[in-house]
């Protein structure tokens, strides 16, 4: 039982959830590498057709890292914007409103090309 | 300061729990669906009369997602099937299951002997979108009460789900609420989507649902 409720803890906000998972990507990386020194930075790509805020993940992250290794490694977050390209007049768009109708036909056939990343790009150590 | 190249998506390790949950499914031929709204759409009483109506021809469980009390699981224990509840209250309470939560409650379930698993998901439009429990198909429930701008205001989820059930259909009369717009709004961010429009209280298009989901068990279960 115990580690199902441990489990739990790890959900109380999702944006919780998802630090808990950039710092298990982080370290797993770093022990692959054999690397010794400090993660200062961590970069990392969200899109912006997701439901992660990224101000809720640097707090969760922040509260997260403390007492370990992460704890001097700030997060660097690059926001993507949503484009995608009309599958019927080929136009190429940048979605300012979650609207997936084309301005410039009206057709709903939208292929999304970026907006939905989730991705721990690189880290820096010193 | 050196840089090491990761390019790992977040969700990897949620994933990856999500896949072994999927391949269990799979090998025991069992139809998953996750459901999800806003609180108090009726995701329960939809659950409660689908198995009233066809527990004579399938075999349910029911993984029951909540924050702080038991009493949806108490509802549908009533139908002498099994359920597993989730509950997250002295944790803060957790606003969507995980798959390793889902992956833990399984654990309480007897495959062999169930045909469709229900996930009732926490109510809740934001959390639960991104995150994949294993399942077959996201079906989100959205009440006529809620308005038109859901789908507006959560695309997320919307754009994640296979299959729309609007509820509260026989309210339509006595509500200002305009059903195409809530159409529109859905086809703008999920053009694909397909809706089923409903009352569990009055039973009112259940019937075109729970179509759909005998199709979809079908097409699971390799019957056709």
């Amino acid at each position: 039982m115990k580690s199902f409720l441990e489990s739990v803890r790890k959900t109380v906000m999702h944006e919780m959830a998802v630090a808990d998972s950039v710092a298990k990507i982080v370290q797993d990386k770093m022990k692959e590498s054999g690397e010794k020194g400090t993660i200062r930075r961590i970069n990392l790509k969200v899109g912006k057709l997701t439901c992660v805020e990224p101000e809720a993940l640097r707090l969760s992250f922040k509260v997260l890292s403390k007492h370990t290794p992460l704890e001097n490694a700030s997060l660097v977050i690059d926001s993507i914007a949503i484009t995608a390209v009309c599958r019927d007049c080929k136009k190429k768009l940048l979605l300012k409103e979650m609207d997936f109708t084309c301005p410039h036909c009206g057709s709903f056939r939208m292929e999304i090309k970026t907006g939905r990343e989730l991705l721990v790009e690189s880290f820096e150590i010193d | 300061m050196k840089k090491i190249k990761v390019l790992t998506d977040f969700l990897e390790p949620n994933d990856a729990v999500a896949r072994q949950n999927r391949e269990i499914f799979k090998k025991h031929r069992v139809l998953v669906l996750n459901l999800m709204s806003s609180p108090g759409a009726g995701k329960t009483l939809i659950l409660e009369k689908t198995i009233e109506k066809l527990k004579k021809g399938f075999k349910f469980a029911v993984i029951e997602g909540d924050v702080a009390t038991s009493n949806d699981a108490k509802r549908l224990a009533r139908y002498n099937i099994p359920v597993v509840q989730i509950t997250t209250e002295s944790f803060g309470g957790a606003c969507h299951l995980d798959a390793s939560m889902v992956k833990e409650a399984m654990q309480g379930l007897a495959f062999s002997s169930i045909q469709i698993l229900f996930i009732e998901n926490i109510g809740n439009l934001i959390c639960p979108a991104e995150f994949d429990l294993g399942e077959d198909k996201k079906v989100i429930v959205l009440s006529l009460t809620e308005g038109e701008d859901k789908p507006s205001k959560y695309p997320v989820v919307f754009r994640n789900a296979d299959l729309l059930l609007i509820n509260k259909i026989d309210l339509l009369p006595q509500l200002d609420v305009n059903l195409n717009l809530i159409l529109k709004n859905t086809k703008k961010v999920n053009p694909q989507l397909s809706s089923v429009m409903l009352s569990a209280k009055t039973e009112q298009g259940f019937k075109k649902w729970l179509n759909w989901l005998v199709r979809e068990y079908k097409s699971k279960s390799k019957l056709i």
